[in-house]
């Protein structure tokens, strides 16, 4: 049988540069043979042999799958193109602004012919750098587009400052930490990088992002400040919430600053009940967990005790309520150091990613359970999963990867000397990262 | 394995590109075959298999299929474009008439044909909907599936009623009464092949989901056939419609529809496949069988106390087609692969 025909799904909301990029995907000297699946005409027109139209075609499967849909027309031209696969080297599939990418991807997983032919490489998703915040809230596409991709296009970066494009990519990033971000103005990225993802390459996937495996936050910035003893000044203004949550530490003498390892501790400090404090309230570097009211700008006291260094732990970033801290002469200083975090809670997005690491072999039958249990109960919640998984008695790595409810596994490159462990990406709302590693670890042979 | 004879085929061609449809004329003197690419390969059996080839479309083939009675053939094609195509003795080709179809839910691929029992309709698949054409090109009626694109029909084997398959159930139309609502035969999920029984009794369809569909045309009591590890599309009847026959699986299944039907009963399993089974024939007469894999392997069966097959042939990739010729008793079986070739098989020596 002949190697499977990669397949890259390209995705994105109207307006986001898919056609820009499928005229350059299809106009570059990049030495591919590219077939094209589109199912919209763009603004600019496609002058190729192999585009086909498709007529987006959503039927729901009678296989006891909540959520399984796919795409009929999409069999039909795959079933096709199967025929003609000497007259072209991959396929680029083009989704309309609108479509939820579930029953595209879904189509690889569910008809026997397809599966057997073709290969889903990749879900690349095109994201407007200028308008996409606004979509945020009001399109679940956008959202479902963001987190089933495998790699981010974030176009039109030239519309946008650093520090916006910065924020953007904590949001997506804080919606999918699998996929890589790669900024672009008028989809000028390099082809073979697009169309090269490796659907199946995790260990790419998690190198990509070094906030991968942190730990999820209920604060989303740390500031390190030096303060002399006296008062001095915290300024907030009136913010999006009308509360803040924060902690002011002081970092004991002598201590080695790591804002990681402070992390650990003022998380714990967080998980106590806030004391509430109103406009008039003075701020006491302590362990205590402040809960700030905010309905107009307001100054804190800030009571330092003695010279040090404190560090700041604030519920939003400093951006979102214009924060400034005064010293004892009422000048504004900075942080000596500050430190962003991906906070699970950020604009109240369900939709997170949840990795999961298991040492050791996994036993198959109970495996297949838990992914069962995992796929029945989560499988409408989870958008896209991948991982490479330890089989008892398996000499190579079992390669996965899934669609909602639905699953492909295929034996990988062989261990060899490699220490053997588990590790599994899931995207999608309200997943239980805890949950899912204990009941994982139960898998252990 | 041993035991059982090798077949070699007596005629082999490439036809260049991967087969789309392959027929034989009612005569069964010529085998037509489309490819991919839309070129037309006939091959005369009764000159030395004698071969003429043209292309048909400009734009990519999806059905070719020969009138029950006539030396005459119809072609479609992506672009909306049907064509009736005559033979005569020399060979020489005529294009009888070209039927130019408006695209249908923005679709303009025309996916299925499929002539009346008596040839005086040709049915057009197109988007949702069937269209119905006289010999000479002129279109007549059309029927629609709301649904969405039809992927099966068949006609009733007296004539006049016309199933459509799909997503979500077949709506049977009456032709000779167009306007009448359709009879609706619902079923959850995607239905992708249609055969109504040699007596008409039972509407079966090749399910998406890995099952077959039933009906009984009478009561429109359903029931369903599962137990297929692939899309059991291909549905053969033998023994005059007492029997049916099933691919989808590494078996070849014979299942029971005499007496009171299948329900209930077993079904007979023929091992041979390590592959499941993706084209299937029966002879004229039912005979008998040929099965074909999906890498390649083909069996010839006898219908009845043949646990193991008569003979076996090997091709050059996926099996795409396998058709017995039209004449009664015959012995020469078409084959095409995926791979883009032709073979004509004579199983005369065992069958």
């Amino acid at each position: 049988m002949n190697a499977k025909v990669p397949v890259t799904i390209l995705t994105g909301f109207l307006g986001s540069g898919k056609t820009t990029l499928l005229n350059r995907i299809l106009s570059e000297s990049h030495g591919l043979r590219i077939a094209v699946i589109e199912n919209e005409f763009g603004e600019i027109g496609i002058d190729q042999d192999m585009v086909i139209n498709a007529d987006e075609e959503v039927f729901e499967m009678n296989n006891g799958c909540i959520c399984c849909t796919v795409r009929g027309d999409l069999i039909r031209i795959l079933n096709n193109l199967a025929r003609r696969r000497d007259k072209f080297d991959r396929i680029v599939l083009e989704t309309t602004g609108l479509a939820d990418p579930g029953p595209v991807a879904q189509t690889f997983f569910v008809d026997d012919d397809v599966r057997d032919e073709f290969n889903l490489e990749g879900i690349v998703t095109l994201v407007d750098a200028k308008h996409v915040e606004q979509h945020f809230d009001d399109s679940d596409e956008v959202v479902a587009q963001i987190a089933f991709a495998d790699m981010i296009v974030l176009n039109k970066c030239d519309l946008v400052n650093d520090e916006q494009q910065n924020e953007l990519k904590e949001r997506i990033g804080n919606l999918n930490k699998m996929a890589k971000i790669l900024p672009a103005e008028m989809a000028n990225v390099s082809i073979p990088k697009v169309l090269d993802i490796g659907g199946f390459d995790l260990d790419r996937a998690l190198g990509i992002n070094e906030a991968f495996l942190e730990p999820e936050y209920p604060f989303e910035w740390a500031g390190i400040y030096s303060l002399r003893k006296g008062q001095n000044f915290l300024k907030l203004s009136e913010g999006p919430d009308p509360d803040m949550s924060l902690i002011c530490y002081p970092i004991p003498d002598q201590s080695k600053i790591e804002i990681p390892e402070l992390a650990e501790t003022v998380f714990r400090l967080w998980a106590e009940l806030p004391t509430k404090l109103d406009s008039t309230g003075e701020i006491n570097p302590s362990n205590t967990h402040w809960n700030v009211d905010l309905p107009q700008e307001t100054e804190f006291r800030v009571n330092v005790p003695k010279d040090g260094t404190y560090a700041l732990f604030t519920q939003h970033t400093p951006e979102e309520f214009d924060l400034v801290m005064k010293d004892v002469n009422g000048d504004n200083t900075s942080p000596i150091e500050d430190h962003y975090f991906a906070a699970g809670h950020t604009h109240d997005d369900t939709v997170t990613s949840v990795a999961l690491e298991c040492a050791g072999d996994l036993d198959s039958e109970k495996l297949n359970s838990w992914f069962s249990v995992l796929l029945q109960t989560e499988g409408p919640n989870i958008f896209r999963m991948k991982g490479i998984l330890s089989v008892k008695d398996s000499e190579r790595k079992m390669v996965f990867q899934g669609v909602h409810m639905l699953f492909d596994s295929q034996p990988g490159e062989p261990w060899g000397d490699e220490s053997r462990h588990s590790r599994l990406v899931f995207i999608g709302r309200e997943l239980n990262q805890d949950y899912l590693q204990e009941t994982l670890k139960l898998c252990l042979a | 394995m041993d035991s059982i004879q090798k077949l070699w085929n007596f005629f082999e061609t490439d036809l260049g590109e991967a087969p789309i449809s392959l027929d034989w004329s009612a005569c069964g003197r010529w085998l037509a075959v489309i490819n991919v690419d839309s070129t037309v390969m006939i091959v005369d059996t009764m000159t030395d298999n004698k071969l003429k080839s043209w292309k048909a479309h400009d734009d990519g083939a999806l059905a070719l299929t020969w009138h029950p009675k006539l030396s005459l053939f119809a072609t479609s094609c992506q672009g909306g474009m049907v064509k009736l195509w005559e033979v005569e003795d020399d060979l020489t080709i005529n294009e009888v008439s070209a039927i130019e179809l408006t695209p249908n839910s923005g679709s303009s691929w025309v996916e299925l044909l499929k002539w009346s029992p008596d040839g005086k309709h040709l049915s057009i698949g197109n988007g949702n909907s069937v269209t119905l054409s006289t010999i000479s090109g002129e279109i007549s009626d059309s029927f629609s599936f709301p649904n969405g694109t039809v992927a099966a029909i068949d006609w009733h084997p007296k004539g006049s009623l016309l199933a459509i398959a799909g997503y979500g159930g077949v709506l049977i139309y009456n032709v000779l009464e167009p306007k009448e609502k359709p009879i609706v035969m619902e079923r959850k999920g995607s239905l992708l092949s249609l055969s109504w029984s040699p007596d008409g009794k039972f509407i079966l369809a090749g399910c998406q989901d890995n099952a077959v569909a039933l009906w009984r045309f009478r009561t429109r009591k359903d029931a369903q056939m599962s137990g297929f590890t692939y899309k059991p599309l291909q549905l053969t009847w033998i023994s005059r419609g007492k029997r049916l026959l099933t691919g989808g699986t590494r078996e070849l299944v014979i299942w029971p529809f005499d007496k009171k039907g299948p329900e209930g009963r077993d079904p007979e399993m023929r091992s041979f496949h390590e592959h499941a089974i993706c084209a299937i024939s029966a002879t004229p007469d039912g005979q008998s069988i040929a099965s074909g894999c999906r890498y390649g392997r083909i069996a010839i069966w006898g219908a009845t106390n043949s646990p193991e097959p008569k003979g076996w042939a090997e091709l050059d990739g996926r099996v795409e087609h396998l058709l017995w010729s039209s004449v009664k008793n015959s012995t020469t079986l078409a084959a095409s692969s995926r791979q883009g070739s032709l073979y004509l098989f004579d199983a005369s020596t065992i069958i």
